[in-house]
């Protein structure tokens, strides 16, 4: 008898679903996300680049490194790595776009120097 | 013999069927709050059937079987036929509940005619079911109608007037729910429409108009239900309060469908007997025990 108690009260409760596009999911802690270089803290050793397994990450220059989110796996290596911290994940997880020129790099504190 | 078609009952008619498709929307919608979930908006069966009205034929072997594309339209005109009874009486006679109780029949018959037409293996399992449960409740609905109306002391649906008749007739009126369970295919007995079991049922093979025609007429059958329980046991109220009586019915029904979970076949015949000895026994007792 005691499912028809909860069923009554699960009537007047909210639904468990959470309306997704209107409401925007929460992310865990050490959500690995999109990731965002930080051009000023870079020191150009290009370890990041080394160590990507799929070679998702161009180092040109200092400051300057293409991130192809497109190809990135997100299995944190190049975060680990990098002896700065220039590198980190974020908590942004829905970058579904037409134009794939916006699956590169996002770039944070300043611009590149060139 | 009175046939009344003034306007107003044309017009009750035609608004039958997007009613009778709320209704289902607000089951299903109720089922899914029950259970926690959000579920469909109330519309959602009215926009399925637009839906399905502007779609194609598929190209199945079955459609060169008349009664595959038939039937659906005649179960969907004798859901409609039911409503000639309750609540407004367009269509009055003497002895007209035996007639109903041929309408009911009528659209079970169809809905078993509709899987065998199909020509799948599925659809003919649970036509075979449906025949079978057909046999045993079938029975127990005339038992319990025949009692309400030997109970009055009445001829015809028309002349039917009295209110709370639960209370005087209880066992009639269980015996009612749960044929209400087995013909409307909701949880305890819905041997016929296990989706687990049987698929769809026997809509596998339908789409289009044929599957638009089906699912109207099993929520009008549903709706009608809910009318037939408020008119012989809850009370002969006015229009009004029985058209916000009517959704309450449905979310009982759904309260029902959301607690309990499938008898297997053997078991659903063994309560099916046990209930029709109970409906029996009823009609039995109003002739001696009255209070």
């Amino acid at each position: 008898m005691g499912i028809n108690w909860e069923c009554f009260k699960n009537f007047f409760k909210k639904p468990f679903t959470k309306k997704y596009p209107f409401v925007k999911a929460e992310t865990c802690e050490r959500f690995r996300g999109r990731i965002i270089y930080k051009a000023d803290l870079c020191i150009g050793c290009k370890q990041c680049a080394i160590n990507c397994p799929s070679s998702a990450i161009k180092f040109h220059k200092k400051g300057k490194i293409d991130f192809n989110m497109g190809e990135c796996f997100y299995c944190g290596l190049c975060v680990d790595i990098c002896p700065v911290n220039a590198i980190e994940f974020s908590n942004e997880f829905e970058f579904a776009n037409k134009d794939p020129r916006e699956l590169k790099n996002k770039i944070e504190h300043g611009k590149p120097k060139k | 013999m009175g046939l009344e078609l003034s306007i107003a009952s044309i017009v009750f008619l035609l608004l039958l069927v997007p009613f009778a498709l709320v209704m289902e929307g607000i089951r299903r919608k109720t089922v899914a709050r029950m259970q926690n979930r959000i579920g469909p908006p109330v519309w959602q069966p009215i926009y399925d059937v637009l839906k399905l009205f502007q779609k194609g034929k598929t190209d199945t072997l079955a459609k060169e079987n008349p009664f595959f594309w038939i039937v659906p339209i005649l179960t969907f005109l004798s859901g409609l036929a039911f409503f000639l009874f309750i609540p407004f009486n367009i269509i009055s006679f003497q002895h007209d509940f035996i007639f109903l109780i041929y309408l009911l029949v009528l659209e079970s018959a169809l809905f078993v005619l509709a899987g065998f037409a199909s020509n799948n293996p599925y659809s003919t399992i649970a036509s075979m079911r449906e025949l079978i449960l057909m046999v045993c409740y079938e029975m127990i609905f005339a038992i319990v109608i025949l009692t309400v109306f030997i109970f009055e002391g009445v001829l015809s649906v028309a002349q039917f007037d009295s209110l709370f008749l639960f209370w005087k007739l209880p066992v009639a009126f269980i015996c009612f729910m749960v044929l209400v369970a087995v013909e409307i295919r909701i949880t305890p007995y819905d041997t016929v429409d296990a989706p687990t079991e049987v698929l769809e049922s026997i809509r596998n093979e339908y789409s289009g108009k044929g599957l638009a025609f089906l699912k109207m007429a099993d929520a009008l059958k549903m709706t009608f239900f809910a009318a037939m329980l408020l008119y012989f046991f809850i009370g002969n109220f006015n229009m009004v309060a029985f058209f916000v009586l009517i959704p309450v019915a449905v979310m009982v029904f759904s309260f029902i469908q959301a607690t309990t979970c499938r008898y297997r076949v053997d078991q659903t015949f063994k309560r099916l007997a046990f209930y029709l000895i109970l409906a029996l026994v009823e009609i039995v007792r109003i002739k001696f025990i009255v209070w």
